[in-house]
């Protein structure tokens, strides 16, 4: 069985801290939240998730840390789910252009032609490993070594919603208008978060997403259809 | 049911529709939002017999102007911020009435940063993800996710029947002192451990507020705190965290910030002083005090229990003489009270 360790996170917070590989640690930590949306603990908050912990949000007048952590820790764990079995989402990009200011960047850091920027991007399956920064925000990865670009020094004031982007060795989408440093090769007509819908968010922790390149035509046609509400 | 009740004359500085948050969507990367001062919040609504997550306004700096669209039951907490109606002033910590017409002119805060203006009923807007509070960097809650404009009209849920004397007072005993100079008790955060050295350098120092703060993080200007250049890991925020970026400057993060993040944070700021740290403003003077976990929660249980033990003192419209005598015998030293043209003065005689 998988082991927790846990850290004081202030008097109304507890840090679960996974042990093992990436793997390990990320399917432990999805079948724990997955145990905690079923059956939460009393007076439990909150659990944000990330990579290898997750944060328990607590009632500190109701509860307490132990408490927490006897619960987290004696969950008994739905069986990990295989990656093939894990629900599977496709993304629609419009690539480069006025949609992906940063593509020609990208490729320069790469010393590769802007159309293999494209190919290295869609030939590879990812992972949803958490959600954070934003709501829907999805963290993406891995993403091909060839691929890995810094973020850009001044963040811009303003990314528009749907954008596809890089930083470092992740990839991402924006949900939202937001100010951003992450490089844009391309945008989705996809709404990644809408707070109508449970869940709110497009992508979860866990899901595999497959980025598909389509044309103006596709992409406006997809958009519309979203705005008429057909999709 | 739901009706008009404030014309937006003039915006204020930053005025948004806030509620006590939305708990529970961190995993979704949607900060927790609500009052930067969720206590005054929860007074001013205590003061209208609201329900406590009912959503205000929150008023930042420099306040909005506003005119009355109909006979409303409102009240004033937090920071003052010199409010008059039709030219009279008006206290804050206290419940009133106005009518169709009047102009609720709110000015800028000379000590704090923030005051809550509660209606009957509260403020209707649409809830989001189960909260009305305005999250301006997610864009999302209350009007449409940004903060009032001039123009804007607010609604409020109209309640059953209204049953708000001429006017309610909160105890002195409950309020929090604001002042150019604050202490803020501090508990361990997630990296004490690694960060003793900065932990030590933060107790140590005397901050300064700085002035590109808002509802997402107080930043402090003071000595720079020794921080590793490593990569710490990614990981959630706790509400109220220290976090040291790699230029060793501290940010108190607040109900905006983000859900995750990967700069350490060695210490977090105890929940009874959050509504403290919500009311500071560039220029003012930080100190931190560490205390343990366990005290932290003795202390938000003391704090707790003072609030849901003292009641708003009521001022019947029962005629003046039973007002004058309630305020007698109340620990208030000075009153004005107006509801519509009339008005009403009372300071507590000098007994020395």
């Amino acid at each position: 069985m998988m082991r927790l360790r846990f850290v004081p996170a202030g008097e109304s917070a507890v840090m679960a801290l996974a042990e093992g590989d990436l793997e390990q640690r990320a399917a432990h930590l999805r079948g724990i939240l997955a145990a905690l949306d079923g059956a939460p603990p009393p007076h439990l908050v909150d659990a944000i998730p990330t990579d290898d912990t997750m944060l328990l949000l607590y009632d500190p007048l109701r509860t307490t840390a132990v408490e927490i952590e006897t619960y987290v820790s004696s969950l008994a764990l739905p069986a990990p789910v295989e990656d093939s079995e894990s629900r599977l989402k496709e993304i629609p990009v419009l690539y480069g252009g006025e949609m992906g200011v940063d593509l020609g960047r990208v490729a320069a850091f790469a010393g590769v032609s802007e159309s293999e920027v494209v190919e290295l991007h869609v030939q590879t399956e990812y992972i949803v490993r958490f959600l954070g920064f934003m709501p829907g925000f999805p963290y993406l990865g891995p993403l091909p070594d060839r691929l890995t670009t810094p973020r850009h020094e001044t963040p811009r004031t303003i990314v528009p919603a749907g954008s596809v982007a890089i930083a470092e060795d992740q990839t991402s989408i924006y949900p939202v208008a937001s100010p951003g440093g992450w490089n844009l090769i391309g945008r989705t007509p996809c709404r990644l978060f809408d707070p109508r819908e449970y869940p709110p968010s497009m992508l979860l922790p866990g899901d595999r997403v497959r980025f598909r390149p389509v044309d103006h035509a596709e992409y406006s046609r997809i958009h519309f259809e979203i705005l008429a509400g057909q999709r | 049911m739901s009706r008009d009740a404030l014309l937006v004359r003039r915006a204020g500085l930053q005025t948004t529709v806030q509620d006590l948050g939305r708990p529970g969507y961190g995993r979704f990367g949607v900060p927790l939002s609500g009052a930067m001062d969720t206590e005054s919040l929860r007074l001013g609504n205590r003061l209208l017999d609201n329900p406590a997550h009912a959503a205000g306004l929150e008023m930042t700096l420099v306040g909005p102007e506003l005119e009355a669209l109909g006979s409303l039951d409102c009240a004033y907490t937090g920071a003052d911020m010199n409010l008059t109606v039709n030219g009279r002033r008006i206290q804050p910590q206290r419940a009133f009435a106005v009518r169709e017409g009047d102009v609720l002119r709110f000015g800028a805060v000379r000590i704090g940063a923030r005051a809550y203006l509660c209606l009957r009923g509260g403020v209707d807007v649409e809830p989001v993800l189960g909260s009305r509070s305005t999250a301006v960097t997610a864009h999302i809650g209350g009007f449409e996710g940004r903060p009032l404009l001039g123009g804007d009209i607010i609604r409020t849920i109209e309640p059953a029947s209204s049953t708000t004397p001429l006017v309610r007072v909160l105890p002195h005993s409950l309020l929090r002192r604001y002042g150019r100079e604050t202490t803020l008790r501090i508990v361990e955060g997630p990296q004490a451990a690694e960060m003793r050295e900065a932990l030590e350098h933060l107790l140590a120092a005397d901050w300064t507020v700085n002035g590109r703060s808002n509802r997402v993080g107080v930043r402090l200007d003071g000595p720079r705190l020794p921080v590793r250049a490593q990569a710490w890991r990614t990981e959630g925020v706790p509400l109220g965290a220290v976090q040291v970026p790699a230029d060793g400057a501290p940010i108190l993060l607040l109900p905006d910030r983000q859900t995750t993040g990967g700069y350490p944070k060695p210490a977090v700021i105890a929940a009874v002083d959050l509504p403290t740290a919500g009311q500071l403003r560039p220029g003012d003077r930080v100190a931190f005090r560490m205390v343990a976990i366990e005290d932290a929660v003795e202390l938000l249980r003391e704090r707790e229990s003072l609030l849901s033990s003292a009641r708003p003192e009521r001022r019947s419209a029962g005629g003046i003489e039973s007002t004058i005598s309630a305020l007698e015998t109340s620990n208030v030293t000075e009153l004005e009270v107006q509801r519509g043209s009339l008005a009403f003065k009372w300071t507590r005689p000098s007994t020395e």
